[in-house]
C-alpha cells in the first residue's frame, strides 16, 4: 500500500470509528437519566469515544501490513487504551472546567453553555492526543509517540472543536453529532498520517512478492523485519525469510540494517551491510524480499 | 422511575400543591454553581407563611424535578439552611432611573426645591438602604436614562455606591428617555458574574420609553438594539438573578411587574420617599429571611428543568412552589429511543473493518516482467515473454519506454534461459542493477535496474518452479 493510499485508509478508519460510535453515543444519551451524575455520564461518553476510535486506529497498522494477528491484537489494545484515554480526557476536561473555567466563565449561563462546550472540546482534544499515542506506545517508539503527539494535538484540536461546536450550536441533533464525530475521526486520521511522514527517517518500499508496493516509515529506533507476526514488517509468503530476520536501526539521522542472526540473508546493494548507513535508492535484500530505501509520498 | 411511580408521584404532588401554590412560599432563585462539579443545585425559598422563629429546626422540604413540568421525579435533599444569606452575604445591584421625569416632584410637576424631586427621594432611600447593608454584602449601582452608566460595579462597597449617588446630575433632553428594558438587560449582564444570592433592584418612575423607538434615531450607546421582557426574564433565569421592581409615582410600567414575578422577585409601588425607604428595607428583610434548600440534581435530559419544593406548614397543610432553571446542553439534549437502524451503522462499520482485515490486499506475482518505479507511469507493468526481451525507447522495442531522451532505442535485453529458468540482463554499455554498473548480470526478483535514469524493478514469481514464462500480455515476443 502506497503512503498516499495509507493516508486515505487512515481517514477512512476515522470515519468508520465515527459510524460505529454514533449510535452507541445516541443510545447512551437516551439513558442519560439513569446516570447518577454529569461526571459519570461524561465519563461513559468519553470511554465509548476512546474505545471506538482506539479500536479502529489500533488495528490500522496490522491491516496495512496485512497481518491479521497484529490487526486483532491492535484492535484489543486500542480499545483498552482508548477506554483509558477517554476517561483521562474527560477528567482533564472537568478539571479544566473547575479550575481555569471558573475564572473564565463566571456566570451560570456561560459556565453551563460555552464553558462546558470548551471543556468538552478540551476533553476530546486530550482523548485525540492520547489515542494518537496508541501506536507509539504499542510499538514502544519515541518517534511514533512524537508523531502521535503532533498529529493528535492538531487532529484532536480540530476534531474536538468541531465536535463541541456542533454539540453547542445544535444540541440534541443526532445528525450533527454524527457530523462532529466524522470530522473528529477524519481530522485525527489525516493529521496523524501527515505527521507520520514528517517525523520519519525515510521509508522502505517492498519491491517484489505478495506485498510489493507497501511502504513502511522508519519511525522507530529499531524496526524488526521477519516472517513472525510480532515483527514490525511482517513478510509472510517470502522464501528464505526467518521469523526474526533483520533489524533496521535509526539513530542520529543514520539508518542501518543488520542481520538478526548470522546466516540470514541481508544485503544492501548486493553486499553485506557492514554497518553502512542507508542512502536513498539503496536496495535491501531480506531473504528473497527486496526493499528500496528512500523518501516517498 | 416507572410510569406508574411517576403517575403516583404526580398525583401526590398535585394533591400536596392543591390550594397551596402561590400561598405562602415561592422560589426566588435557583443556583447552579455546583451543578456540574457536585451534582448539587440550590433553591432559595421565600417562606414567610411558615412563620419560622429564630433557633427552630429547619423544616423538612421535599424537592422534585421535571423536564417538562408534568412528569416529576423526587430528588434527595442534602441540606436545608435557615437564613443563609445573613451568613453568606447578598449581592445587590441597584438600577436607578435618572430620566427627565425623575427630576419632577412626586406629582409630576417641576420640583420647587432641590430636595423635592423624585430623584432626591430615590437617592435618600438608596442611601438608607446602603447604610443598612451587612459587611458581608456586596453592592453595585448603575444609573440609566437614554444611556446606561455602570457607575459602581457589582461586588463593591456601599460607600462607592453612595459616592455615585452624589454624582448623579440632571440629563439633557436627548438623554432624558427611560430606556428601562435595555438597561435592565445590560444591568443583568454586568451583574450575572457575582457569586451567591443575586438581587437586582430596579427603580423607575415611568414606562419603558426607548430612545430609538420614540425618536427614530439610533440610541447613542446601543443603536437600534431593543430588549423585550421575555429576553430579560430569560437572561435573569439563565444566570440566576432575582429582579425586584420598584415603581415610583403614578405612572407605572405594567410589564416590569411581569419581569419581577417571573424571575422570582416582587413588585412594589411607592409614591414618596418614605414609602421608598420602606420598600428597600422590605426587600432586604425578605431576602435575609429566605431558606436555602440544597438537593442532588437529577440527570433529566434537556436544557430547561422544572423544580418544585414542598413543605408542611404549622397547620398540617402543605405549601409548594415551582420554578425553572437552565442546565447545560452540551452533554446532550436527550436522544430519542434507540432505533433499529442504529444496528445498520454499527454493523456497516464492523463489516467494513472485517472486510479490510480479511481482504487479500496482497498481489501475488505469477509472471516475470518489469515495472516502472518512478514518474507518471510508476507501477506500470511490462510482462516479459520469450527467450529475449529488448527494453528501450524504440517504439518497436519489446518493452518500449517513452519520455527519456537518454534512453537508447535498444538499451538492454533480458535473456531467458528456459532450461535453467534464469533471467539475465545484457547491455552494450553499462546499466545499473542494485546500484552496481554491469553489462551482464543474472536477475532476481526485486532487482532495481537503472537505464540512463529510467528505473524499473524486475519481478518474477518468488517460489519458482521449473516452468517457463507465462503469457506475453503487455510485451511482445521477439
Amino acid at each position: 500500500m502506497s503512503l498516499t493510499l495509507k493516508r486515505v485508509f487512515m481517514a477512512v478508519f476515522g470515519l468508520l470509528g465515527a459510524l460505529f460510535l454514533w449510535p452507541c453515543l445516541l443510545t447512551l444519551q437516551y439513558y442519560q437519566e439513569s446516570f447518577p451524575s454529569y461526571l459519570l455520564f461524561s465519563l461513559a461518553q468519553g470511554i465509548a469515544l476512546g474505545m471506538a476510535f482506539g479500536a479502529f486506529f489500533g488495528s490500522f497498522e496490522g491491516i496495512v501490513v496485512s497481518s491479521r494477528p497484529k490487526a486483532f491484537s491492535g484492535l484489543l489494545f486500542g480499545a483498552a487504551f482508548g477506554a483509558v484515554a477517554g476517561a483521562a480526557g474527560v477528567m482533564a476536561g472537568q478539571l479544566f472546567l473547575f479550575s481555569a473555567g471558573s475564572a473564565l466563565w463566571k456566570t451560570a449561563s456561560a459556565r453551563n453553555g460555552v464553558g462546558l462546550a470548551i471543556a468538552s472540546g478540551v476533553a476530546w482534544t486530550i482523548i485525540g492526543v492520547i489515542l494518537a499515542l496508541t501506536e507509539g506506545l504499542r510499538a514502544r517508539s519515541a518517534r511514533k509517540l512524537l508523531v502521535g503527539l503532533a498529529g493528535g494535538s492538531f487532529g484532536g484540536l480540530a476534531g474536538g472543536a468541531a465536535l463541541s461546536a456542533v454539540s453547542y450550536f445544535f444540541p440534541g441533533e443526532p445528525w450533527s453529532l454524527l457530523a462532529g464525530l466524522a470530522v473528529f475521526g477524519l481530522s485525527l486520521g489525516l493529521c496523524y498520517s501527515l505527521f507520520e511522514n514528517r517525523f520519519s527517517s525515510g521509508a522502505l518500499m517492498l519491491l517484489n512478492g505478495p506485498l510489493k508496493g507497501k511502504e513502511y516509515y522508519v519511525l522507530s529506533r529499531a524496526m524488526r523485519i521477519g516472517s513472525g507476526s510480532d515483527c514490525d514488517i511482517v513478510l509472510k509468503g517470502y522464501p528464505d525469510v526467518e521469523k526474526a530476520h533483520a533489524t533496521v536501526r535509526a539513530s542520529g539521522g543514520k539508518v542501518v540494517v543488520e542481520q538478526e542472526r548470522s546466516g540470514a540473508r541481508v544485503l544492501v546493494n548486493d553486499e553485506p551491510p557492514a554497518g553502512r548507513a542507508l542512502k536513498p535508492e539503496d536496495v535491501i535484500a531480506v531473504g528473497k524480499a527486496k526493499f528500496i530505501y528512500g523518501y516517498f509520498g | 422511575m416507572t410510569t406508574t411511580k411517576r403517575a403516583i408521584a404526580a398525583a401526590l404532588m398535585a394533591a400536596a400543591g392543591a390550594g397551596a401554590w402561590a400561598q405562602g412560599i415561592s422560589i426566588t432563585q435557583i443556583g447552579t454553581e455546583r451543578l456540574l462539579s457536585n451534582q448539587e443545585t440550590r433553591v432559595y425559598v421565600s417562606a414567610p407563611a411558615l412563620g419560622l422563629a429564630d433557633g427552630v429546626e429547619p423544616p423538612l422540604f421535599e424537592v422534585w424535578e421535571s423536564g417538562d413540568g408534568a412528569d416529576w421525579l423526587q430528588r434527595p435533599v442534602s441540606r436545608v439552611s435557615l437564613e443563609p444569606n445573613a451568613d453568606e452575604g447578598i449581592s445587590f445591584f441597584l438600577l436607578l432611573d435618572n430620566s427627565g421625569s425623575m427630576w419632577t416632584d412626586p406629582a409630576g410637576a417641576e420640583a420647587q426645591d432641590a430636595g423635592g424631586s423624585r430623584i432626591e427621594s430615590a437617592k435618600a432611600a438608596a442611601r438608607a438602604f446602603l447604610g443598612a447593608l451587612s459587611p458581608k454584602d456586596g453592592v453595585g449601582l448603575a444609573v440609566f436614562n437614554t444611556r446606561y452608566w455602570n457607575a459602581s460595579p457589582p461586588g463593591g462597597r456601599p460607600a462607592d455606591a453612595e459616592r455615585v449617588l452624589d454624582e448623579i446630575s440632571r440629563p439633557g433632553t436627548e438623554d432624558a428617555f427611560t430606556e428601562l428594558f435595555l438597561s435592565l438587560q445590560r444591568g443583568l449582564a454586568d451583574f450575572a458574574a457575582e457569586p451567591g444570592r443575586r438581587v437586582l433592584i430596579v427603580l423607575s418612575d415611568g414606562e419603558n420609553y426607548p430612545y430609538a423607538l420614540k425618536t427614530g434615531k439610533p440610541n447613542p450607546e446601543t443603536g437600534i438594539r431593543s430588549a423585550s421582557p421575555s429576553d430579560i426574564v430569560d437572561s435573569a433565569v439563565r444566570d440566576g438573578v432575582t429582579v425586584y421592581a420598584i415603581r415610583f409615582g403614578a405612572q407605572r410600567d405594567p410589564l416590569v411587574a411581569r419581569i419581577a414575578e417571573e424571575t422570582g422577585g416582587r413588585t412594589f409601588d411607592a409614591m414618596d420617599g418614605a414609602e421608598l425607604a420602606r420598600v428597600y428595607d422590605e426587600i432586604r428583610t425578605d431576602v435575609l429571611s429566605e431558606i436555602a434548600v440544597d438537593y442532588r440534581a437529577g440527570m433529566i435530559p434537556g436544557e430547561k428543568r422544572w423544580v418544585k419544593v414542598a413543605v408542611a406548614n404549622a397547620a398540617g397543610g402543605r405549601l409548594s412552589a415551582t420554578r425553572h432553571y437552565f442546565a447545560g446542553t452540551v452533554l446532550g439534549r436527550g436522544a430519542g429511543e434507540p432505533r433499529p437502524y442504529y444496528l445498520l451503522f454499527v454493523g456497516a462499520a464492523a463489516a467494513a473493518w472485517l472486510t479490510l482485515v480479511l481482504a487479500k490486499l496482497e498481489r501475488e506475482t505469477d509472471r516475470a516482467g518489469v515495472r516502472l518505479l518512478y514518474g507518471s507511469q510508476a507501477t506500470r507493468f511490462f510482462a516479459i515473454a520469450g527467450p529475449q526481451t529488448v527494453i528501450g525507447a524504440a517504439p518497436d522495442a519489446d518493452v518500449s519506454i517513452a519520455g527519456n531522451p537518454s534512453l537508447k532505442a535498444s538499451h538492454a535485453t533480458i535473456l531467458f534461459d528456459e532450461a535453467k529458468n534464469v533471467y539475465t540482463i545484457v547491455a552494450d554499455s553499462p546499466v545499473s542493477v542494485n546500484n552496481h554498473n554491469v553489462v551482464r548480470r543474472r536477475l532476481e526478483s526485486g532487482d532495481v535496474i537503472n537505464m540512463a535514469g529510467t528505473v524499473v524493478v524486475f519481478d518474477e514469481e518468488l517460489a519458482k518452479g521449473p516452468k517457463g514464462p507465462k503469457g506475453a500480455e503487455g510485451g511482445k515476443r521477439r
